[in-house]
């Protein structure tokens, strides 16, 4: 039945729908929160980040989903793979640095239901060169057009759709790289 | 951040994707990489001037269906890989097939001939060359189709890696074989095989380096 649903709706985000592409991924934040929970029990406080990062990956690595084919299997193996990719960082860190010092503060920190990240949009955004950065300011946080951002930038229409694009596959790799 | 702020960026205007074939991507890049591999040969090191005489012996075609086999059973392992949660329909072991055969092939040929002639059969006159002649070959299309792979989403990048340089060295070493004059299978078996690994080592670090996402 999941399976159907978020198939649906995911068919409909390939297609450009985005109140379907919303719902799909509020619908598959439930399901990977809870995955992420039941495997990060040492450090609960880091599941909404890596929840961020992995919707961050679905959005970079869409296409690579097939139409054909079942959306879970495409869907856990994102969130697994992200997953894999943030333990091997922790473990690196831990090794360099005394985990115990953070412990406390890892089970102060957890706050059930604000489902919020320490990233800070803003900062990852500032990163990015202007022709990206501008694209994504423009269509995806104040809500125009590709049209209108392109008059507003001076770019072409082409040029906000691949500083969008490319913007949007930077900030996934940012993503991981901000403490 | 809170998660709800980024779906919305996330689904904000968001653009209708096509669905991106792996297939097309990765067989462009196969194709590009051995174009500019044959090119490469034809201008440093020639094609052997008795090709049209081989090219009806069994011999030539083992040698030049061995590496192109690879690729095949490479090129159907790669697309699966490059695409998160699915499995592979063929085992990976389906890769040891080509080389089996050959390695069959030249054990025979090594246990027939007479034992004067066996060093002739294994080293043959250009054994100091061909690793390092099939990997240079190689490089085309296996930079090509790592360029391919990025844009993918191989959830193993190591092993992607070096499976499209098993890949890469059987295309590479499909292409020597217009120039190699050695038909000996021990010959093949040995050089051969080593010169498709050397390009499948390189490209399986460059999977871990190139490949995450």
């Amino acid at each position: 039945m999941m399976e159907k649903e978020l198939r649906t709706l995911m068919l409909g985000a390939l297609d450009g729908n985005a109140e379907s592409y919303r719902y799909f991924l509020q619908q598959a934040s439930s399901l990977l929160r809870a995955y992420f929970r039941r495997r990060l029990t040492a450090a609960p406080d880091e599941v909404e980040d890596l929840l961020q990062e992995t919707l961050l990956a679905i959005h970079a690595q869409r296409h690579t989903y097939r139409r054909s084919e079942p959306l879970t299997p495409w869907l856990y193996a994102v969130a697994r793979y992200k997953m894999i990719d943030c333990l091997r960082r922790r473990s690196r860190y831990e090794a360099l640095n005394d985990p115990l010092d953070d412990e406390a503060e890892w089970l102060a920190a957890t706050d059930e239901e604000a489902y919020e990240s320490k990233k800070d949009l803003g900062r990852m955004l500032e990163v990015l060169p202007v022709h990206q950065r501008l694209p994504i300011q423009y269509t995806k946080l104040d809500g125009m057009s590709v049209a209108e951002a392109a008059a507003m930038t001076g770019m072409s229409v082409s040029a906000i759709k691949v500083g969008v694009h490319r913007g949007m596959k930077a900030l996934a790799k940012i993503w991981k790289e901000q403490a | 951040m809170k998660t709800d702020e980024l779906i919305k960026m996330l689904a904000t205007g968001v653009s209708p994707v096509r669905s991106l074939m792996a297939e097309k991507l990765i067989g462009m890049a196969l194709l590009a990489g051995s174009v500019i591999s044959l090119i490469l040969l034809w201008m440093i090191y020639g094609i052997r001037p008795d090709l049209g005489e081989v090219s009806t012996s069994v011999a030539f075609w083992m040698k030049l269906g061995v590496p192109l086999a690879s690729v095949g059973i490479g090129l159907v392992l790669i697309f699966i890989l490059a695409h998160p949660g699915k499995r592979p329909g063929i085992g990976y072991w389906a890769l040891v097939i080509p080389v089996a055969v050959l390695w069959a092939w030249a054990i025979w040929t090594w246990a027939a001939a007479d034992p004067g002639i066996r060093p002739e059969l294994l080293w043959g006159k250009t054994w100091k060359v061909c690793i390092l002649n099939i990997t240079f070959l190689a490089l085309p299309v296996g930079a090509a189709i790592l360029f391919a792979l990025r844009r993918l989403a191989p959830t193993r990048p190591v092993l992607t890696g070096a499976i499209a340089g098993w890949c890469a060295g059987g295309a590479g070493a499909s292409v020597y074989a217009l120039h190699c004059p050695e038909m000996a299978a021990p010959f093949l078996a040995v050089w051969y095989v080593l010169g498709m690994m050397v390009p499948s080592a390189i490209m399986a670090y460059l999977g871990h380096r190139c490949l995450r996402w």
